[in-house]
């Protein structure tokens, strides 16, 4: 018997990186996992891969249309949902002074908006089925500011405030929401923010457990978050990170 | 298949039935982990390691030749050390004017000497790898009127516990305390009993209950295995309570002279 056996989960950004992780172990714990992103070859093979509870969906994040759409195939297939992983996100390296309003905006949209509207929109349907865990990702640099990423960081500090209001809002309907801040994880969205990093290397001196963290350690703190263990857990905040910000 | 096969535990604070220390233990053992149960009481002790399957050891916290033989016992009698929990505590309620040294000494010696000196004597007998967990309080981070000598150990382990993380990383060491808020257990039973107590608090919960124990070995059990990336963090395990904050004395007063008007024959 799995750990979420039978949960409907919604993973953002699951094509590939930290969310592909959340996915297959959502679903080898017995999820009925919706994987969405904008990748949709990526998805759809990884969807496939992870056998027939699972399915793919596009979803832009930074898109309100796209979450009411993703919401009505979610209804009709599944008829509830039970977790919502919202994982999308991007990083780019510029210092404020190297960061324009593009950039700065388009960062907002997919970081912040982005889990916004799918808190917003994940609640009205679990509202339908009696309750739920909602799964925001921060990221160390929510913690411990990073200039190197300027519009990043400044996303990053808000995705807290967002699923701390959210955690107090939602409470009464028995949605929880917590926030994870995964530290130097060796995912494609590191290395292509910063390429020539030679990450292994990197997180050993940063982290003090001494190792980079694998997208894998992250979904274990997705899992419990996601399962009845945690039941009486909202509105906290796990850093991920081998004591980067401990 | 238990999430902690293989493994042996030390769960510290363990001597009184039904605690939290039990509970965590109970649901280490039925992970799979061998586990050593210790405390003050021997007779509690021992029946409760029968009930699980585990074994047991004499240790007062307070006591730091206790806390070193107990790490040297365990070594012994596991053959390894992966996982040391220290649910030991009292939540000694003093205005913080009238705390007199006796007191000041006696919660330090509980809560913040004795927790120091558990993660020294368990980390010297930890190989490569493991998983220390310290509970502390929701109230090492939000207000409790009259709980300052309890409140200020507590804090000062979570940092004690931030600082073994960063230093025993290296050689695979986690160290993290969990913060549970007002949790039903032996040590709160007298003040949950009393009416108009539980009626103060609750409103300071989203989720809208107080916590339980089991709330809490659920988290404890993450904490110990293999599978988890934290450390140096202070996990609230607490319904959202720290999102909010505890009932003042006057709001817990008020709430008990409701109950007990309520409780009253009312005049005809």
């Amino acid at each position: 018997m799995g750990r979420v056996a039978g949960k409907v989960a919604l993973v953002t950004g699951g094509a590939r990186g930290q969310g592909a992780a959340h996915a297959r172990l959502l679903a080898k714990e017995g999820a009925l996992v919706v994987v969405s992103d904008i990748k949709d070859a990526e998805g759809a093979a990884l969807a496939a891969e992870l056998g027939s509870g699972a399915s793919y969906i596009t979803l832009d994040v930074s898109s309100d249309e796209s979450w009411t759409n993703a919401m009505a195939e979610i209804r009709a297939r599944h008829g509830r949902l039970d977790v919502l992983v919202n994982n999308a996100g991007i990083a780019v390296m510029a210092l404020a002074a190297d960061t324009d309003a593009a950039l700065f905006e388009r960062t907002f949209r997919i970081n912040q908006l982005g889990a916004f509207l799918g808190v917003k929109h994940a609640a009205e349907l679990m509202k339908a089925g009696g309750g739920g865990s909602i799964i925001n990702i921060s990221s160390i640099a929510g913690i411990r500011a990073n200039p190197q990423f300027f519009a990043y960081t400044c996303t990053k500090w808000a995705v807290r405030g967002l699923s701390k209001a959210a955690a107090l809002e939602l409470a009464p309907t028995h949605i929880r929401v917590n926030t994870i801040f995964p530290g130097i994880i060796d995912t494609p969205m590191l290395t292509e923010a910063v390429p020539g990093l030679n990450v292994a290397e990197f997180a050993q001196t940063q982290t003090p457990l001494g190792r980079v963290g694998k997208p894998e350690d992250v979904a274990s703190a997705i899992l419990f978050l996601a399962s009845e263990e945690s039941s009486f857990i909202t509105g906290a905040e796990l850093a991920v990170d081998g004591g980067v910000t401990a | 298949m238990g999430s902690l096969n293989n493994k042996c535990a030390v769960v510290l604070g363990a001597a009184g039935a039904g605690n939290m220390g039990q509970t965590i233990a109970r649901r280490f053992a039925q992970e799979g982990a061998k586990v050593l149960v210790t405390g003050r009481k021997q007779d509690e002790l021992q029946r409760f390691a029968d009930e699980i399957g585990g074994q047991c050891a004499l240790c007062d916290v307070t006591k730091r030749d206790d806390v070193f033989a107990l790490a040297a016992q365990a070594k012994a009698k596991l053959g390894k050390v992966d996982i040391g929990v220290n649910a030991t505590g009292w939540g000694l309620l003093k205005p913080f004017l009238e705390t007199t040294e006796e007191e000041l000494q006696q919660m330090t010696a509980l809560q913040f000497i004795g927790p120091f000196y558990f993660l020294q004597a368990m980390i010297g007998v930890m190989g490569q790898g493991g998983s220390l967990i310290q509970i502390s309080s929701a109230t090492a981070t939000i207000m409790l009127n009259d709980h300052a000598a309890y409140m200020g150990t507590k804090a000062g382990t979570d940092h004690v516990v931030r600082c073994a993380a960063n230093e025993f990383g290296a050689r695979g060491i986690r160290v993290n305390s969990i913060s549970p808020g007002l949790t039903e257990t032996p040590m709160t039973a007298a003040a949950t009993a009393t009416p108009g107590v539980r009626d103060a608090f609750l409103p300071s919960y989203p989720l809208g209950r107080i916590g339980t124990s089991e709330d809490i070995a659920a988290a404890a059990a993450w904490l110990a295995g293999d599978e988890c990336f934290m450390t140096g963090q202070n996990l609230q395990v607490n319904g959202g309570l720290t999102l909010r904050r505890n009932p003042t004395n006057q709001e817990i007063t008020a709430s008990v002279m409701a109950a007990m008007g309520a409780l009253s024959v009312p005049a005809s």
